[in-house]
């Protein structure tokens, strides 16, 4: 029995010695602070860039198909009429399409409000997210695309307990430039983000575009 | 590593000469194996930061994990079953950061001993090739910063296959094995007395 714990003893420490373990807490280390904004204003970027790019780019091609004259498309539900007609309706059902289900409604006045209530998918997570975008056409800039001026209202729930909303805290205008699709990019005007952890406002985040993307600018704080 | 590989052939040569007269039922066994299954299994949150918002809330981690090492001992009752312990030692160091607001650094550490109980069946085999399973059933304790909240978790290891080689005193071995303390193989040297 003696040798036994002899050997056990021998090659425990032998083991121990090669990992000092560290005493140290939850220290800071070397004591380099700072603000960092950048995620957070990627995050409303990208919030931009999926839901009120994408959602504008549906309208743009329903108005290809609309000029096309098709009176079936498997993007969308197109058995009300025309899409330039006030009134009249289509729902996105194509498979593939991120906001399958969002509908286009024609307001009048060349306006139009897209809803979306369902899921948005990132990164192999499903999140529920909910918009309603007011969009009036502006001009025609190339090809099929347009400049538009939007107001934006809408909330998104995401794992852990985190959630924002977003909207425009007035009319903002995107503009579409050279070969570029509708984009952030080009946005005039605020864009209003609300973080929630457990239902509680945790931050507040604002971006003010004015045209230059490399010339936005970012202001946190509740 | 190639020194701390030496240390051990030696101190395990030294030991198996001192103690090499008898043969018994009694196994003492050292292994080292890879990463602990805990390390695996750490939510880093390393992905893209701007994508969600618990990805920019909640902190990163980069995180390194020393080897696993593995004591047992086990004693032989009969030609097919043998009862013992398994004690093992991970060591895992790193830091963490956020990714928004006021950004700080912390180091943090993590040190995991476990023990387990074990049963370990032996399968009729050539004298120097000689093949056995194991399974351990346990506890272990988790000291450290390093995001994990329970001190202490049950532990639990399969070793389907493993094997030995070598003299019946001291021998060589190897066995893959998987479980929340280790996923994949280890090799070590035992001493029968």
């Amino acid at each position: 029995m003696k040798k036994i714990i002899l050997i056990a003893a021998a090659l425990l420490s032998l083991a121990a010695c090669t990992k000092k373990i560290s005493p140290s807490g939850d220290a800071i280390v070397g004591g380099n602070e700072y603000y960092s904004s950048s995620n957070a204003r990627n995050y409303m970027m990208s919030i931009a860039d999926d839901l009120v790019t994408g959602a504008l780019d549906e309208l743009e091609s329903a108005f290809t198909i609309d000029q096309m004259g098709a009176n079936a498309s498997i993007h969308f539900d197109i058995s009300k009429g025309s899409i330039l007609t006030e009134g009249v309706s289509w729902t996105v059902t194509g498979r593939d399409r991120a906001l399958k289900g969002m509908s286009l409604e024609n307001t009048g006045s060349d306006t139009w409000e897209l809803t979306y209530n369902g899921y948005f998918s990132l990164q192999g997570e499903s999140y529920p997210v909910y918009f309603i975008l007011k969009a009036k056409r502006g001009n025609l800039v190339k090809g099929s695309h347009y400049n538009w001026a939007v107001t934006l209202n809408g909330n998104r729930t995401e794992r852990s307990g985190y959630a924002c909303s977003f909207k425009t805290s007035a009319t903002v205008l995107y503009q579409c430039k050279g070969n570029n699709t509708v984009g952030w990019n080009y946005m005039e005007g605020s864009y209003l983000l609300t973080v929630y952890k457990d239902e509680a406002p945790v931050d507040l985040w604002l971006m003010e575009f004015n045209g230059n993307p490399y010339d936005a600018h970012f202001t946190t704080g509740l | 590593m190639k020194k701390l590989l030496t240390l051990i052939a030696a101190a395990a040569v030294s030991a198996g000469s001192f103690l090499a007269a008898a043969q018994g039922r009694n196994e003492i066994n050292l292994y080292i194996g890879g990463v602990n299954s805990t390390y695996a299994s750490l939510d880093r949150n390393s992905g893209n930061a701007h994508r969600d918002l618990y990805s920019i809330y909640e902190p990163s981690y980069t995180i390194t994990c020393g080897p696993t090492w593995s004591l047992d001992f086990c004693h032989r009752f009969n030609s097919w079953l043998g009862i013992g312990f398994q004690a093992d030692y991970a060591s895992m160091s790193g830091s963490k950061s956020y990714r928004i607001g006021s950004i700080s650094n912390s180091s943090l550490n993590l040190d995991i001993i476990s023990v387990l109980p074990q049963a370990k069946f032996y399968i009729p085999s050539p004298r120097n090739f000689r093949m056995y399973t194991k399974a351990a059933f346990g506890a272990s304790f988790n000291v450290g910063n390093a995001g994990i909240n329970d001190p202490v978790t049950y532990a639990w290891e399969v070793s389907p296959f493993g094997f030995e080689w070598g003299g019946q005193v001291v021998y060589g071995q190897a066995e893959l094995c998987f479980g929340n303390v280790l996923v994949g193989a280890k090799i070590g040297i035992g001493y029968r007395f």
